[in-house]
């Protein structure tokens, strides 16, 4: 049975009284099925066609997926619970990203209504706070994702919570939660082994031992960002490549205390990474970047924005080491030269795969860095804010090649010349005829 | 390069402005630095010493590129549909296009409809006001917008029940100095200055505050002769003494003044300093009549006149010869204190007449007024004047005054003034 039970007999006492055509000779279930497939707006408006479509349209069945973003500034607590009393146990998915006036009354109510609820998306909900979370962790045991983002109330209870109440965990999202400390994080591993995604941008009081328990516990860890989270040590990082052999993806920007070290244990042990982003960690240099680029040959994106140490050296190694390379941030790494940008565009991936190249504020390369990179067929944009050495008639030539590439520089664009039709004619027509 | 690419450039100058403004709390100034060609790939945005400039030849690019793209923002805010990102993005527009333009009031009213979204903060928003104001200083729409801040501020405390701080008052004080600092004669910042006395002032300090505004002005007038606005702002201070009933002890300092220079007579023993007593002496008011209340007003509004009559202007005066704002504010002083002892009376005849009968005090009210009018159709003789010890007093300053600055043509204006309007020869 695919629409909600309780509805059957009103339904088909409807439906018998119905006179449409369509009503006589779809049936239901194939009305049903149509619905299935329409969004939230469409859904409401089919619920204002007639009665036997309003419980059609309205059925639970229907509203599997919900995403309210576009709606975020209208919804308020009653239509969540409206929502969770419609859908009860269909909900599996629900996003409330931007909702602001959502409060945790009526996410309790969700929590209690919608047992089988598995992605669960409440980003930037500041006002929800830890009772949320436990009505979640009591009544909603089949929850794999949940997004927390921006939701600063949240503290180490919620995680505690949620480690008792939600094994099956597998994505947990607590950026800028900032009073979660490590001893959260440290339930939360116990409790959700199954973790695969663990994302604590700007949680300032994360330490090296939340990392290193996240470790131990949840070897299937794939993706870590660890943005902003500038108590992390070296052995955080050692711990975490050693367990988590499948890691691909790692941000650790902004952890400025990290040495050569994080990255060598990467390097030998991860080789399945796919996207490094290490912006601001300017202690590391050439050597470790040459081992990471021997043994990480899938790696697709980099960012090592201010990574102020690396020298031409570490471009060449990526350049030999790295075939993948697509996205690569070298912003204000100010020892890069022109050499190491030829050695780049003569690697593999320069021709094939490397689609964006940063290197704002990198005051050595000049002219030259472009027209090596003519070579980058693939190449769609490209940064050179601040590098005083590039001219206007380096990018002009660079466009001739490449006439798809955006290059974004501190020149002001050229407006074109004005047309000579639009020019006054300095007599008049009858002057003229005279 | 194409648009786009002039979007993207515009786009991360604009986020390097709202970096540097939000990062660093004490910018002094912004400034547009005429540069007419960029021959080098460098940042248009210049940082030093908590200053920020902008090389002019990205400004048409900045501005075009906030200008097309501030209304769809808009509407998509009013619709409820921006996003997170994109409300930074805009106040990022924001920023620029006012920096740039300030007179935009639809700017402004952006803003106004982000902070009523709780969207940015009212401590930033004086903050950035204050970085506007630094680049063009008669921008009347920055002076409103920051007016309406502190009207929210004020709201809430008292929602709260808690007064407005003093810091408050001193912070738009420090703002309104660089302003007029900046501009000759702005009467916008000036008036944003009466707007804070009036509203931002605390009731038990006012005495106070009003007492370090007029050694402010003096100081001001001292170094700014001809900008008038200073002479207007010192004149609501003058008017304001007389009026406001929560400046109600003496300014010692000025009836010293007073007391010392003009009422020291041989026959008594010494000056005389009773408030009561310079009234009655000067006014011909006997003191019982006055309510006390009113005794300190008087005396605080004649006093301060005749300071200004004697010291600011008459010291002035030949050190700084033919300004004409000096002798606009001569004017004020003259007219006010010479019709100060008329209004007094009046004022006590009306109050008198009131306690005996209302149909009797109507007549003479209506007989008052008619005898004004009269008075300002038909020249009045010095007569009206005579009789009163304070305008004796001024008369014979004033005389001496003329006598010094001899023939000059603002001299010679000022005493057609003074027969034609005033009536004396």
């Amino acid at each position: 049975m695919i629409y909600a039970g309780r509805n059957k007999f009103e339904l088909n006492k409807v439906f018998a009284e119905d006179e449409a055509l369509i009503n006589k000779k779809l049936p239901k279930e194939l009305l049903l099925r149509i619905f299935s497939y329409l969004d939230v707006v469409s859904l409401c408006r089919c619920a204002q066609v007639s009665k036997a479509w309003n419980i059609l349209a309205l059925d639970g069945s229907n509203w599997q997926r919900i995403d309210l973003f576009d709606f975020q500034k209208d919804v308020e607590g009653p239509i969540i619970e409206n929502i969770s009393r419609r859908c009860g146990g269909f909900l599996r998915q629900l996003s409330l990203r931007g909702c602001q006036s959502i409060a945790d009354g009526s996410m309790k109510t969700l929590a209690q209504l919608c047992p089988n609820v598995e992605d669960l998306n409440l980003n930037g909900c500041k006002k929800l706070t830890d009772t949320t979370c436990n009505a979640i962790s009591r009544h909603c045991s089949k929850l794999q994702k949940l997004n927390l983002d921006s939701c600063a109330a949240i503290t180490d209870n919620s995680l505690k919570a949620l480690s008792d109440g939600c094994p099956n965990l597998t994505h947990i999202n607590i950026s800028w939660c900032s009073n979660i400390t490590e001893n959260g994080v440290e339930a939360l591993a116990r409790g959700c082994p199954r973790l695969r995604s663990f994302i604590s941008k700007g949680c300032k009081h994360i330490t090296s031992r939340a990392v290193i328990c996240l470790a131990r516990f949840c070897h299937q860890l794939e993706v870590v960002n660890l943005q902003g989270c500038n108590n992390i040590r070296d052995e955080a990082v050692q711990s975490l490549a050693e367990k988590c052999p499948r890691l691909h993806y790692l941000c650790l920007s902004g952890c400025s205390t990290l040495t050569d070290a994080s990255l060598i244990a990467l390097a030998q042990q991860c080789p399945l990474l796919s996207t490094l982003e290490v912006a601001g960690c300017s202690q590391f240099t050439d050597a470790a970047f040459q081992a990471l680029a021997r043994s990480c040959r899938y790696l697709e994106k980099m960012d090592l924005d201010e990574c102020v140490l690396i020298t031409d050296a570490t471009l060449i190694h990526l350049a030999m080491g790295c075939p993948r390379i697509e996205y690569l941030t070298l912003s204000h790494c100010e020892l890069i030269t022109d050499e190491g940008i030829r050695h780049l565009s003569m690697s593999p991936c320069a021709a094939e795969n490397l689609t964006v190249l940063e290197l704002d504020n990198c005051p050595l390369v000049t002219d030259a860095s472009l027209e090596h990179l003519t070579s980058c067929h693939n190449l769609q944009r490209v940064e050179l804010y601040d590098c005083q050495l590039i001219t206007r008639f380096g990018i002009r030539r660079l466009r001739n090649h490449l006439p798809n590439i955006k290059v974004h520089a501190y020149f002001a664009p050229v407006t074109p010349p004005p047309t000579a039709g639009g020019t006054r004619q300095r007599y008049c027509r009858c002057c003229v005829i005279l | 390069m194409s648009s786009t690419e002039g979007d993207a450039m515009s786009n991360r100058i604009l986020r390097t402005i709202k970096k540097i403004i939000e990062n660093d709390q004490n910018i002094v100034e912004f400034d547009i630095i005429p540069t007419p060609y960029n021959l080098k790939n460098k940042s248009p945005v210049v940082y030093e010493d908590h200053s920020i400039g902008l090389e002019s030849w990205c400004i048409k690019h900045i501005y075009n590129y906030a200008c097309s793209n501030l209304f769809e923002y808009y509407d998509q805010l009013k619709k409820g549909k921006l996003s997170y990102m994109k409300m930074g993005e805009f106040n990022d527009l924001l920023i620029g296009a006012l920096l740039i333009n300030p007179h935009v009031t639809t700017f402004w009213n952006m803003k106004r409809e982000l902070i009523e979204r709780e969207l940015l903060n009212v401590d930033d928003e004086l903050y950035f006001s204050k970085i506007v104001i630094s680049h063009k200083a008669k921008v009347s729409d920055a002076f409103a917008y920051r007016r309406w801040l502190l009207q929210r501020i004020i709201n809430k405390m008292c929602s709260m029940n808690i007064e407005v701080p003093y810091t408050l008052l001193q912070n738009e004080f420090s703002v309104i100095h660089m302003a007029s600092q900046k501009s000759p004669n702005n009467y916008h910042s000036w008036n944003h200055r009466i707007w804070c006395i009036e509203n931002l002032a605390p009731k038990r300090q006012l005495q106070q505050i009003v007492y370090s505004e007029l050694s402010y002005t003096q100081e001001w007038i001292n170094n700014h002769i001809s900008e008038h606005v200073g002479y207007h702002y010192r004149q609501y201070l003058i008017t304001l003494t007389k009026k406001d009933n929560s400046i109600s002890s003496v300014y010692g300092s000025f009836l010293d003044f007073v007391s010392s220079e003009f009422l020291s007579s041989p026959k008594s023993n010494g000056p005389i300093v009773a408030p009561a007593e310079v009234l009655q002496y000067l006014l011909g008011v006997p003191s019982e009549q006055l309510p006390p209340e009113e005794i300190a007003n008087y005396t605080n509004y004649m006093c301060l006149m005749l300071y200004d009559l004697c010291i600011l202007v008459d010291k002035l005066n030949p050190l700084f010869p033919e300004h004409e704002a000096l002798y606009y504010h001569r004017r004020f002083l003259m007219y006010h204190l010479l019709n100060l002892p008329l209004n007094i009376h009046q004022a006590h005849q009306i109050s008198d007449n009131a306690n005996s009968g209302t149909k009797n005090s109507v007549v003479s009210i209506g007989s008052d007024m008619r005898a004004n009018k009269w008075s300002k159709l038909f020249k009045v003789s010095s007569n009206r004047y005579e009789g009163y010890a304070l305008c004796d007093l001024v008369l014979h300053c004033d005389k001496k005054f003329l006598a010094q600055s001899g023939g000059s043509r603002e001299a010679e204006r000022y005493r057609k003034w003074l027969s034609n309007v005033m009536g004396l020869k």
